[in-house]
């Protein structure tokens, strides 16, 4: 079985361990919930028929994942590897994620400036997307404050949005 | 419907139109970016308007980001929006062919002439179907809702299973919060942010906007083809008119009836009008090498599908796709509930929606016509500013809905939620429209079930309840039907291809 289809099988466990482990907590969490009163069904009745449908879907894919691994067979054939990204690219998929969480914590948590925590941001995000050179930077961070600044502008006078 | 148009002719209202179609056709101009992606970045910003501008707004986004995706798709060979698929097939050799403006001037004609042509469905339809709508009972909603979610997670494209999959987290994920019925806390797990529930907003820019951008910044970004449109004026004549008009009309009804049906959308129109048109020519050999009925079919019938899906979504509040979810998002969010009602308790609303389809429509027109060069270059525009740009637009809008940060951490949960569903495959339609559609569900099924007191059963008294929960069971048996059937045609293993 080529790499790449023994991959998307994988996802496929993955989502379905995924949606088993969101099953368990509707399940636990409808456990705590009053049984109904004045009403047939009470507030614990969907979150049990939903948890009920996600195992019974989740089992559905596994199942279609086991049939297709019997089928293939368990054996990987060799495919050539995709040409590996260079420079900061390479950290991209977790680079810019990871920029965001920072930027949000910096804002909520810290409450630093919004415009001096955007211009950051900004320049951190153009230097990984694209070349990281002095001038990207130097770019970055003048279409970082322009963009911070007209948004503050915007959200503070007309919209009554105190952005910090 | 007079003086929904007499409003809709008022300075401010004219221009959110004019604003909407103009950020529309740029962003659906844009390949990666979507009408959906801007509708749900600028729901923030219509929580501090009139609900009228708001609305006007939104309509104007929705008509140009399908319309936009003509250019690129022609020039390019890159359909802006999934909706210009098949402008590619026919436009982009056409273009080839020296001939781009006359392929931009029919695709733009024939997006116009499909919002007309739905336009009179939706202005027809609307009021008589929003009156017979009255008439539904909550077990007839509960059939309506089951309906829309299974046929929208059983036709999205991929795994059946995944599909539903996908509609059932969503529904689990719009649990949390205070029950409506007992006025209890639910599945909060002791977390006080959880007892508002998630936002709808947060929920909606992260699941599509930010999953899409980290998408697109995980790959390679490499800088767009440049094109530039010769000078010259967009070539249309009169005898066109008798040369494209029955295809026109053809495409326009196809699109618009396919619009009406949840979950299949302005590509499928588009690609089941081309198909149509193709067989019923007389040179069918010539589709796909810049022939120019192919431009018009597909164009007007993807136009044609917005009006159609507007129809479920005011008159029995029932989102198609994902856009028209956001919609109910614009409208809740201003207390207006979709639905036959709103014909009685909001008729500026209601009609203001279809007045303002028209008119964008018309405005799209006059926008693209006298545009397109300057959209073709604005469509070159560096990626990582675009990119940029747009994560922090996310964060500031998520963040000034209530101004507080939970939101903006939901917004990047649901992102990282949304990202990992695609990468495995799961639909995020199904996803998003169980999420909005959840709440209208429960609340149904526990109506029915308190004046029914309990019985199941008697759901077989309510017909139409019964024929949407039967159309709901043939759209999940018939994918597993076909497939039976042709595993029993099939040739045993080892025989056929391998």
């Amino acid at each position: 079985m080529p790499i790449s289809r023994h991959k998307a099988l994988m996802h496929d466990v993955y989502l379905a361990i995924g949606a088993l482990f969101l099953a368990g907590m509707l399940f636990y969490g409808a456990m705590g919930l009053p049984t109904p009163r004045f009403e047939p069904m009470g507030s614990a009745a969907l979150p049990q028929i939903l948890g009920g449908l996600i195992v019974f879907l989740a089992l559905l894919l596994l199942l279609n994942v086991w049939r297709k691994l019997q089928a293939a067979g368990e054996t990987a054939s060799e495919e050539k590897p995709s040409t590996e990204a260079q420079g900061l690219a390479k950290f991209r998929p977790l680079g810019v994620p990871a920029c965001l969480v920072i930027y949000v914590g910096a804002l909520d948590f810290l409450q630093a400036p919004f415009v001096i925590s955007t211009i950051a941001l900004v320049v951190v995000l153009g230097m990984l997307l694209s070349k990281p050179t002095l001038r990207t930077a130097l770019i970055f961070a003048l279409f970082g404050l322009v963009l911070s600044v007209s948004i503050n502008l915007v959200f503070t006078h007309f919209l009554f949005v105190d952005l910090g | 419907m007079w003086e929904a148009f007499q409003t809709l002719f008022q300075v401010d209202n004219l221009f959110f139109l004019f604003v909407g179609t103009s950020v529309g056709i740029v962003v659906g101009a844009i390949p990666g970016l979507t009408a959906t992606m801007l509708i749900a970045l600028t729901l923030p910003l219509t929580f501090h308007m009139m609900p009228v501008n708001a609305v006007t707004l939104l309509i104007g986004e929705y008509v140009g980001g399908i319309s936009g995706g003509l250019i690129t798709a022609i020039l390019l060979r890159m359909p802006g929006t999934p909706a210009s698929i098949v402008t590619t097939f026919d436009g982009y050799p056409l273009a080839m062919n020296g001939q781009p403006q006359r392929a931009l001037a029919l695709g733009i004609m024939a997006s116009v002439v499909g919002g007309i042509i739905s336009w009179f469905f939706l202005a027809g339809m609307s009021p008589l179907l929003a009156k017979f709508a009255l008439q539904f009972g909550p077990w007839e909603y509960f059939g309506l809702v089951m309906m829309a979610l299974v046929m929208l997670a059983a036709l999205t494209q991929g795994s059946v299973i995944k599909g539903l999959l996908g509609a059932v987290l969503g529904m689990a994920f719009a649990l949390p919060g205070i029950d409506s019925t007992t006025g209890r806390a639910r599945l909060t797990f002791e977390i006080d942010s959880l007892l508002s529930g998630f936002g709808l907003l947060p929920v909606l820019i992260g699941a599509f906007a930010i999953s899409q951008i980290l998408k697109e910044t995980a790959a390679p970004i490499a800088p767009g083809p440049g094109f530039k449109l010769p000078k010259g004026k967009l070539p249309v004549y009169w005898s066109d008119a008798r040369k494209h008009s029955a295809n026109m009309a053809r495409s326009g009804v196809i699109g618009t009836w396919i619009g009406l049906l949840p979950g299949i959308g302005g590509n499928i129109a588009a690609l089941v009008s081309y198909t149509t048109t193709r067989q019923l020519s007389k040179e069918p050999e010539k589709f796909g090498t810049g022939h120019e009925p192919g431009v018009v079919s597909g164009e007007t019938a993807n136009n044609a599908s917005i009006g159609g899906a507007l129809i479920p979504l005011i008159t029995m509040g029932i989102p198609g796709s994902v856009t028209e979810a956001i919609l109910i998002g614009a409208l809740t969010i201003h207390s207006l509930q979709p639905g036959p009602l709103l014909f009685q308790n909001a008729p500026e609303i209601a009609y203001g929606i279809i007045a303002a389809y028209l008119v964008a429509n018309i405005l799209m027109l006059a926008l693209m016509w006298s545009t397109v060069r300057y959209i073709a270059m604005i469509t070159q525009l560096p990626r990582p500013g675009l990119l940029t740009g747009i994560l922090v637009f996310c964060v500031v809008g998520s963040y000034a809905v209530n101004n507080s940060y939970t939101d903006v951490w939901v917004m990047l949960a649901f992102g990282a939620i949304g990202l990992g569903l695609e990468k495995c495959g799961v639909p995020l339609g199904p996803f998003v429209i169980g999420f909005v559609l959840s709440p209208i569900c429960e609340e149904k099924l526990r109506a029915a079930l308190m004046m029914s007191d309990g019985n199941v059963a008697d759901v077989l008294t309510r017909p139409y309840a019964i024929l949407f929960l039967a159309i709901a069971l043939l759209t999940l048996c018939l994918p597993v039907l076909a497939s039976n059937k042709k595993a029993v045609l099939a040739p045993p293993s080892g025989e056929g291809p391998s």
